[in-house]
């Protein structure tokens, strides 16, 4: 069983993307900001974090500034998840997280759910320990 | 009688008209040389006028020739050229003074040998040197020498010669000689002339001088306070004109001499100035940039050709001109134009998108629902919609507002229902936030108010629920409606209605009688600069800040102005931060 951290404030997105993972493969945690995120990974470390950049108390950026400092022994793979349709946005985040993790993007407006869960399953796949 | 009383009578008759016949040959001799006076006095006269007119009309075509030249070399050939119509000479000739050296030239009417010619140049550079109180050598003199040839067999020395100084805006720049192997030729006439000749000269190119140099001085107090950078270079590419704005433009020193290469050095290669001249100067292009960042400003850049039109007509390029336009004001304009569009996108595709992606979930026959998921899914699907539906009616409503086709409807109503309305309405919300909602209302408001109450309710919803958004727990919100006499203290009016805040109403918010409300809190305030732009769509975004990012289209206040100006009313703000803001609007009374 997986464990995916949810890191974003857009509520649809969050539950719409939970009913839509198997129950019986994955286990779905929901932090609606950075400090939360922060917080669920100390006590039980996930398999994958999809991560928001644009929520209030501290985005995206800022927590992965914040998951640099934490110096894990072995980096969790992240998913930048965005609204934003321009590609250099996303790639501002992209080429900054990719030290500690970030292995890919989703766009929410572009991707159906069906694809946002297979581009799941394959960083899980390749990424996972 | 007898004979000799004859005789005598006749000898006497005789005698008188021998007298009468010599006096009267006399007098017509006399006559005669007097007229023959007159005659030469008049052929004199008549040569005299002649000659004047003569002279009139060649000083007048000198004047007419040299007036449009400031080239002196010109005007003195000019002069030398029509000098034999005046006066005889064997030469004629000038020295003028060049930064590095002397020009002597010289005009032979007739032969002489070159002993001559050395004479006259010794001689006149003896009396350039006086009038000038300087010593000048014969190494310094350049000669140029024209019209007859020499013959060295033709050695008169020189008799007569005659010297005029040559002087210009005040100041001595050269002599102008006659001189001839023949002896005193140059009398009071002569020197007359040749004195009206180059003083005729003096004062035209003097006058000239200084007409060019009172539109240089006018160009030049154009070209210095002109906002726009401009830098002209001539065909070497050496600066020649170059204002303050250009200076602060490239970050230049506003004193010190500068190069092009200072130009070069600034850009940083943003802008490849020597290029886009050279071409314009050697194809004629003229060149317009885009937009270019130099320091904190945008500049669009002009490159052109400078182009003069010589006294003959034709044109030739004599250097380039770079223009530094600054654009930054509209380069912020479309960058807020473009963040606004931008913003109202994201805005609505969120909750589509969200919309969406509950269908996706909803037509998945795999996942099963329960009835509290399935419910909430209705829920989320009606708020979102409701959400987008507002968003659309606000950009539509600005739209019609900018447009000045935005209309409302008054009607006689209940000012005070609609302000319990909204304030009842948002209890519910102040509450889960722990914050306190009240309200307060002055005496005398009227039971029956012209209003449109769909607006008011519109500017009531944004302004309280933007109070309650922006104030943390624990806080106080408060709405005072009261009514406004003419001539009444505005701040007095509301503090007896109930207004505590330090933030002080201003004292004139228009003529009249009108009903006032004032929604105040004691939240996070809101920063000045953002108080310049907080009722136009077009706002400073808030993007450096961590301020958490509140969302919302930030159109209602724009829409509320609207409304309030289309009931003839004002609407405000004043707002310290970590004090509190205070909104105010009014609604007069028709």
């Amino acid at each position: 069983m997986k464990k995916i951290l949810i890191i974003d404030d857009d509520e649809v997105f969050v539950k719409t993307l939970q009913d839509f993972l198997p129950k019986e493969k994955y286990e779905t945690v929901h932090a609606k900001d950075g400090v939360e995120g922060l917080g669920i990974i100390d006590k039980d470390r996930p398999n994958l974090i999809i991560l928001d950049l644009l929520m209030p108390r501290m985005g995206g950026m800022e927590f992965l500034d914040d998951l640099r400092e934490k110096k894990l022994e072995k980096e969790i793979p992240i998913l930048i998840s965005s609204q934003l349709s321009k590609i250099e946005d996303i790639s501002k985040a992209i080429v900054a997280g990719m030290d500690i993790g970030v292995k890919g993007y989703i766009i929410k407006a572009s991707e159906n759910l069906d694809m946002i869960v297979s581009e799941i399953e394959k960083t899980l796949e390749k990424y996972s320990a | 009688m007898d004979f000799l009383s004859l005789f005598s009578l006749i000898v006497l008759i005789t005698t008188l008209v021998f007298f009468v016949a010599v006096f009267l040959f006399l007098k017509n001799l006399k006559l005669k040389r007097d007229i023959k006076i007159k005659e030469i006095k008049v052929e004199e006269r008549s040569k005299e006028m002649d000659s004047k007119m003569y002279e009139l009309a060649i000083l007048k075509e000198l004047g007419d020739r040299v007036g449009y030249s400031l080239d002196v070399h010109q005007i003195m050939d000019v002069i030398t050229g029509s000098l034999h119509q005046f006066i005889n000479y064997s030469a004629v000739s000038y020295m003028l003074l060049e930064s590095d050296k002397i020009l002597f030239k010289i005009h032979l009417e007739k032969s002489v040998h070159r002993g001559f010619i050395n004479e006259v140049r010794d001689r006149m550079l003896k009396s350039l040197g006086a009038l000038l109180d300087k010593e000048f050598k014969e190494n310094q003199v350049e000669e140029l020498i024209s019209g007859a040839i020499l013959i060295e067999e033709v050695n008169a020395p020189v008799e007569s010669f005659f010297n005029i100084p040559l002087v210009i805006g005040g100041k001595v720049v050269g002599v102008l000689t006659v001189a001839d192997t023949q002896n005193g030729l140059y009398k009071e006439n002569e020197m007359t002339i040749l004195y009206k000749i180059t003083n005729q000269a003096s004062s035209a190119v003097t006058k000239l001088q200084e007409v060019v140099t009172n539109e240089k001085s006018k160009l030049n107090a154009m070209v210095l306070s002109m906002s726009d950078g401009i830098v002209m270079t001539d065909l070497d590419y050496k600066i020649l004109v170059i204002n303050p704005a250009a200076r602060r433009a490239l970050s230049l020193d506003p004193m010190k001499e500068v190069t092009l290469f200072d130009f070069i050095d600034n850009l940083g290669g943003k802008f490849d100035i020597r290029g886009r001249l050279e071409e314009s100067v050697k194809l004629k292009k003229e060149y317009t940039s885009e937009r270019i960042l130099l320091g904190e400003k945008f500049f669009q850049i002009f490159v052109l050709p400078v182009k003069s039109s010589s006294v003959m007509g034709q044109e030739s390029i004599t250097g380039g001109v770079v223009i530094f336009h600054d654009v930054t004001s509209e380069v912020e304009v479309e960058t807020l134009r473009k963040d606004f569009t931008s913003m109202l996108v994201h805005e609505l595709r969120s909750p589509l998108d969200g919309v969406k992606k509950i269908s996706e979930v909803l037509k998945n026959k795999k996942i099963t629902q329960t009835p509290e998921s399935y419910d909430e899914y209705i829920d989320l699907i009606y708020r979102n919609s409701s959400g987008m539906l507002e968003i659309v009616n606000d950009i539509l409503d600005v739209a019609k507002i900018e447009a000045g086709k935005f209309d409302i409807h008054k009607k006689e109503g209940d000012f005070i229902k609609i302000i319990n309305d909204r304030v009842n309405f948002y209890s519910i919300t102040a509450q889960s936030s722990n914050i306190t909602l009240k309200s307060f209302f002055g005496k005398d408001i009227p039971e029956k108010v012209m209003f449109d109450s769909e607006g008011v309710e519109h500017i009531l919803n944004n302004l309280i629920s933007n109070a309650l958004k922006y104030t943390n727990k624990e806080g106080l919100v408060e709405v005072i409606t009261f009514l406004h006499k003419e001539g009444a203290s505005l701040p007095e009016e509301a503090k007896i209605a109930g207004y505590q805040s330090v933030n002080s109403i201003p004292l004139d918010l228009g003529q009249g009688t009108f009903i006032t409300v004032i929604v105040t809190d004691n939240g996070i305030g809101i920063e000045e600069e953002n108080i310049k732009t907080i009722f136009s769509k077009f706002k400073q975004l808030d993007t450096k800040n961590k301020v958490p990012k509140k969302n919302g289209t930030g159109l209602g206040l724009v829409i509320a102005k609207g409304i309030i100006e289309e009931h003839g009313g004002s609407i405000g703000v004043v707002s310290k931060i970590g004090v509190g803001s205070t909104f105010y609007f009014t609604i007069p009374l028709s």
